[in-house]
C-alpha cells in the first residue's frame, strides 16, 4: 500500500517533467510570436491573417518587426466593412505542411527547401503573384525586372509567378580568423622570403612566418583580394588541416547531432571546384561539365591515389563532356569530378582525425558546434576548432539564440569584435604551375520561397491584405531592412549600404561584400529546360538533398563513419543512365 | 381490458424508451465505427488503390492526374525490400525481436511470477516497473541518451579514463548494443506489467489446489502460471512479429532525422521515408512517392500475413495447456 501511495506523486512528477520537456522543446517545432510590438497587436475590428514562417535559419524577428511596420502603415486602412487595420499572427515551425495548405488557415508562407514552388503551383495550391511581381509602379522598378535571372524560372509555373525569392544561403566553411592569425595559417606567396616550410605526409608547402609576409593568391588566383593566403587547391587544404592540427587546434567542427550538415561542405566544395559555368550547366541538365570516366561496365576508371599519404581516395580519370541540349544526359551531372572530390574531402577529414571531438558526440547540437568555433579557446564546455561546417545563415541563428551572450561573458569582449569569416573554398584539386583560380561560385542551397495560399483567392479581404503585405515586404526599403536584420540576402537587386550590415554582425558585412562583387556567380535552383523542372528534386543541392542521400536514407558522413570510402559512396549516389527518364517533350 | 390498456401503454412507453436507448447506442457506436471505417477501411483501401497508380503533372494546366501503372510500384518496392540495406535493417529488428523473445520474455515471466506471488518487495518492484510506463517515451529516451553520452563521458573522464566518445557515438556495434539494451529494458517493464496482470487474474483456487497436490513454486510456474497466461504470451509473440517492419527501436526519438544514427531499422526507414515523401516524387529520387510507399506496405503485409497466422496457429496448437 505504501508503494501505491508513492505512485501518485511519482506519476504527477512524471507528467510535470513531460510537460516541462515539451514546453522546452515546443518552440523548436512550432510556436507563435510572443514579442511586444506597438502596432501589430490583436484588436476586435482588425483584419487578421496568419503567416507561417520557417523556424530555423533566419528566425522570426525579421518578420515580427516587418509586420509591426506594416501594421503601422495600414492602421487606418479598412480592408472590409467594419474592419480597420491589420493584425498578423505568426506560426514559426520547422514543418509548415505546405503540401496541405488548401486545408490551412495560414495565408502566407515563408519556407525553406521543403516547399517546391513547381509542385505546389502545379497542384493549384498557390496564389498567382503576377499582380505583385509585374507591378511597374513599384519604387525601383518591377520585381520582375529586379529578380535575378538565375532564379526566375524556379519561381514560375506555366509562365506565371507563384513564389518570390526568400533568403539565399550557401553551404561551406566559416573560419575563425583570430585562430588563423594567431598560428599564421596562411599560405605564403612563392616569392616571399620569410616563409615557413611545412612538410608532412600530405606534401610540402609554405606558410607565412608573420602576418606581414606576402600571402599566396588564394582560390580566386588574384593577389590583393579577401581570400589571399587561403588554400587554393584541395592539396593545400589538406596540408592546412594538418598544419592547424599540429598547432594544437582541431581543424574542423560539425554538429555531432546533425551529421547531415556534411552536405553543407559537399555543396560548397562541389560548386567551388566546378565553378559557375559548370554549376549552371548542371542545373540546366545541358552544356559542358567535367565528369569521372567510366569503363564499358560502368565502373569508374582510376589512376592511382589522388593525394600523397592517403590510400583510400583514388584518383579518377576525368574528361569534359557536353550534355545533350534536350537534357537527356542530365544524369551525367551526378558524375561530376567536383562532386567526387567533395566527398573525398569529407572522407579525408573523417579518416585523418581532422574533426574535433565534439563533432562525434550526438548530444552536441549545431549551436554547440558554432560555439566550438568561437568559444573553444575559452570555455571548457567546447572542444576548440578553427573551421565550422555550416550554412551561411548560422551567425544569425547563433545570435537569435543568444549564443553570443556567452561569448561576451567568457571573453569580456563585444560580439562585434568577434572575427569569424566565410571561407572561400579551393577552386582546383591539385597544385599546378598553371593555376589561374576561379571566382567563388555561390550555390543557393536554401531554396527559400515566399508564397501566398491559393485558398484565399475568393476572400477579397484576406487576399488584399496578403498582397499588400507581400508588396510591402518586397519594397526596396523592406528588402534592405530584412538583410540588415538577418544578414541574409535575397536574389533581388535592391539598394543597401553594406556598412549597415555591421548591425547584424561583421561576419555578414564581409560575406555581403564578397557576394556583391559579382552576383553572376550566385546560382539559384532554376533551369530553363523542361527536363530540369521534372528532375530538379533529385539534382538540387541542399541539406538532406537527394544527391547526397542513399536509398536507405543515409547521409554520406554516416556512410563514411560506417567504414565506406569516397569512391564507393560517390558511386552509390550517382544517377544511372537507366534511371534518368526525363525527356524534353 | 383495463389491464390490456395499461399493458399497451406500458408497451408503448417501453418502445419509446427502447427507441431512445437504441439511438443512444447507435450514436455511441457510430463514432468509433465511422472512425474505424474511415481510418482503417478507407485508408487501407486507398493505400491499396494508389499502390497501382502514379501521379503525373498536367502539362496543359495545373494539377496532377492519377494514371494506372499496373505493378510498376510493386517492382520498385520489391527491389527495395530485397536490397542489401534493407536486409541489414531487418536484421537489426530481428536481433531485437530475438533478444526480446528469448531473453526478456523468460526474465519478465519469472519476475512477474515473483510479483504475482507477492514475495518480498513485490509492491516496490511493481511501482518501479510502472514508472517508465508513466514517463513519456521521448522524455525517457532523451534522459537515457544524455546518460550514455555526456554522463558516461564525464564518469570515464573522472575515473581517469580520458576523453572518450559516448556510447552512442562510437562504432555501429556499440551504438546498436546501447540502443538494444534500452529497448529491452523498456520492453522488460511493459512485459512484466502485462504478465503480472494476467497472472494475478488466475483463480486462486487453482493455485491452492496445486499447492494441496504438493506443487512447489517451480512446478506452479511451469504447469499453472505459464499455461494460464499462454494466450497473453501468444499475443505478445504474434504482435511482435507483425511489428517487425514497423519497429523503430526509438531511433527517431534518439536521433531525429539528423543523421547521427549509425544503423537503421526498417521501421525507422519507413517512417523517415514517409516524412520526406509526397504524392509526386521525381523519378530517380531517393525518396519514394506515396504510391510506391503504399506498394511497399502492401508487399510487407502480404509477406507477414501467412507468417504471423502460421506462427499463431502453431503456438495455439502446440503451446502448453493446463491439463
Amino acid at each position: 500500500m505504501k508503494y501505491k501511495k508513492a505512485l501518485l506523486p511519482i506519476s504527477l512528477l512524471a507528467v510535470v517533467s513531460t510537460l516541462a520537456s515539451c514546453g522546452k522543446l515546443g518552440p523548436a517545432t512550432s510556436s507563435t510570436s510572443g514579442g511586444n510590438y506597438q502596432y501589430n497587436v490583436d484588436g476586435p475590428n482588425k483584419t487578421k491573417i496568419t503567416v507561417g514562417n520557417f523556424g530555423g535559419g533566419i528566425g522570426s524577428l525579421w518578420i515580427e518587426k516587418a509586420a509591426d511596420r506594416f501594421a503601422k502603415e495600414v492602421m487606418n486602412k479598412s480592408y472590409a466593412d467594419g474592419h480597420q487595420g491589420v493584425y498578423i499572427k505568426f506560426i514559426n515551425s520547422f514543418e509548415l505542411k505546405t503540401s496541405t495548405m488548401d486545408q490551412s488557415n495560414t495565408s502566407m508562407f515563408f519556407d525553406e527547401r521543403f516547399s517546391d514552388i513547381t509542385e505546389l503551383g502545379q497542384a493549384g495550391l498557390l496564389l498567382d503573384l503576377d499582380e505583385i511581381v509585374l507591378d511597374e509602379t513599384r519604387k525601383g522598378g518591377s520585381l520582375d525586372s529586379n529578380i535575378f535571372d538565375s532564379v526566375k524560372d524556379g519561381l514560375k509555373v506555366q509562365g506565371k509567378y507563384y513564389g518570390l525569392p526568400h533568403y539565399e544561403y550557401y553551404g561551406g566553411l566559416t573560419y575563425n580568423h583570430e585562430i588563423f592569425d594567431s598560428i599564421f595559417a596562411y599560405f605564403a606567396d612563392p616569392t616571399a622570403d620569410d616563409k615557413i616550410e611545412w612538410e608532412c605526409k600530405y606534401g610540402t608547402d609554405y606558410f607565412v612566418s608573420d602576418l606581414n609576409t606576402k600571402r599566396s593568391v588564394g582560390p580566386d588566383g588574384k593577389a590583393g583580394t579577401m581570400d589571399d593566403g587561403l588554400p587554393a587547391t584541395m592539396e593545400q587544404f589538406i596540408i592546412l588541416m594538418d598544419y592547424i592540427k599540429s598547432n594544437n587546434c582541431a581543424p574542423i567542427v560539425i554538429s555531432g547531432q546533425y551529421q547531415k550538415y556534411g552536405d553543407y561542405l559537399l555543396s560548397g566544395i562541389w560548386s567551388s571546384l566546378a565553378g559557375t559555368e559548370q554549376m549552371k550547366n548542371y542545373y540546366n541538365c545541358t552544356g559542358e561539365i567535367e565528369v569521372v570516366e567510366r569503363d564499358a561496365s560502368g565502373n569508374i576508371v582510376y589512376e592511382g591515389n589522388a593525394f600523397p599519404g592517403i590510400d583510400y581516395v583514388k584518383k579518377p580519370k576525368t574528361k569534359k563532356v557536353t550534355m545533350a541540349a534536350d537534357g537527356s544526359q542530365g544524369y551525367l551531372g551526378n558524375d561530376m569530378a567536383a562532386k567526387y572530390y567533395a566527398i573525398a574531402l569529407l572522407d579525408i577529414m573523417k579518416n585523418e582525425g581532422f574533426f574535433n571531438l565534439d563533432s562525434s558526440i550526438s548530444t552536441k547540437s549545431h549551436y554547440d558546434a558554432q560555439k566550438c568555433l568561437y568559444l573553444g579557446d575559452v570555455s571548457r564546455d567546447y572542444d576548440k576548432a578553427a573551421m565550422l561546417i555550416e550554412g551561411s545563415y548560422w551567425y544569425n541563428e547563433s545570435s537569435e539564440m543568444g549564443c553570443f551572450n556567452q561569448f561576451e561573458k567568457y571573453t569580456g569582449r563585444k560580439r562585434g569584435d568577434l572575427d569569424v569569416r566565410w571561407m572561400n573554398l579551393p577552386t582546383e584539386v591539385f597544385n599546378s604551375d598553371s593555376f589561374e583560380g576561379k571566382e567563388q561560385c555561390l550555390v543557393d542551397i536554401g531554396h527559400s520561397f515566399s508564397m501566398i495560399n491559393g485558398n484565399i483567392k475568393n476572400n477579397p479581404e484576406i487576399k488584399d491584405v496578403c498582397i499588400d503585405f507581400m508588396k510591402f515586404l518586397y519594397s526596396e526599403e523592406e528588402l534592405a531592412a530584412f538583410s540588415i536584420q538577418t544578414g541574409m540576402p535575397r536574389m533581388i537587386n535592391y539598394p543597401m549600404n553594406t556598412d549597415d550590415l555591421s548591425n547584424s554582425g561583421p561576419f555578414y558585412e564581409k560575406l555581403f561584400k564578397q557576394r556583391n562583387a559579382n552576383t553572376d556567380n550566385i546560382i539559384g535552383l532554376s533551369g530553363t529546360t523542361k527536363v530540369f523542372k521534372k528532375a530538379k528534386s533529385i539534382i538540387k543541392l541542399c541539406l538532406q538533398s537527394s544527391p547526397f542521400v542513399d536509398v536507405a536514407g543515409k547521409y554520406e558522413l554516416q556512410k563514411l563513419k560506417g567504414g565506406e570510402h569516397a569512391p564507393t559512396i560517390f558511386d552509390d549516389f550517382s544517377i544511372k543512365p537507366s534511371s534518368w527518364k526525363y525527356n524534353n517533350d | 381490458m383495463a389491464a390490456l390498456t395499461v399493458q399497451g401503454q406500458r408497451k408503448g412507453f417501453a418502445s419509446k424508451r427502447e427507441r431512445s436507448r437504441l439511438f443512444f447506442y447507435l450514436g455511441m457506436f457510430a463514432i468509433p465505427l465511422i472512425q474505424f471505417a474511415i481510418f482503417y477501411w478507407v485508408a487501407n483501401f486507398n493505400s491499396i488503390l494508389i499502390s497501382f497508380q502514379k501521379y503525373e503533372a498536367n502539362t496543359d494546366g495545373l494539377g496532377y492526374t492519377a494514371v494506372w501503372v499496373g505493378l510498376t510500384n510493386f517492382k520498385k518496392a520489391w527491389s527495395i525490400l530485397f536490397s542489401k540495406d534493407v536486409g541489414e535493417m531487418v536484421g537489426f529488428s530481428l536481433i531485437f525481436y530475438g533478444c526480446n523473445l528469448f531473453i526478456v520474455t523468460p526474465l519478465a515471466l519469472i519476475f512477474s511470477f515473483y510479483i504475482a506471488k507477492n514475495y518480498r518487495f513485490s509492491g516496490f518492484f511493481r511501482v518501479m516497473l510502472y514508472l517508465p510506463c508513466v514517463l513519456s517515451a521521448v522524455v525517457l529516451t532523451i534522459l537515457y541518451k544524455y546518460v550514455v553520452t555526456d554522463v558516461y563521458r564525464y564518469l570515464v573522464s573522472a575515473f581517469g579514463g580520458g576523453n572518450v566518445a559516448g556510447l552512442l557515438d562510437g562504432t555501429k556495434e556499440t551504438q546498436f548494443k546501447t540502443i538494444l539494451f534500452y529497448n529491452l529494458w523498456l520492453a522488460y517493464g511493459t512485459n512484466t506489467m502485462l504478465y503480472t496482470g494476467a497472472m494475478t487474474d488466475i483463480n486462486p483456487s487453482i493455485i491452492e489446489a496445486a499447492k494441496v497436490d504438493g506443487a512447489g513454486p517451480v512446478r506452479q510456474f511451469i504447469h499453472i502460471y505459464v499455461p494460464m497466461i499462454w494466450p497473453t504470451l501468444v499475443t505478445f509473440i504474434v504482435t511482435g512479429m507483425a511489428g517487425l517492419f514497423v519497429e523503430q527501436m526509438q531511433l527517431y526519438s534518439f536521433f531525429g532525422g539528423g543523421g547521427s544514427n549509425l544503423f537503421s531499422t526498417f521501421g525507422y526507414y519507413f517512417y523517415t521515408q514517409s516524412v520526406g515523401s509526397n504524392l509526386y516524387v521525381a523519378e530517380g529520387s531517393k525518396y519514394l512517392s506515396y504510391p510506391e510507399l503504399s506498394a511497399l506496405g502492401v508487399l510487407i503485409t502480404l509477406f507477414l500475413i501467412p507468417v504471423v497466422l502460421t506462427v499463431r496457429k502453431l503456438l495455439t496448437k502446440y503451446g502448453p495447456s493446463v491439463d
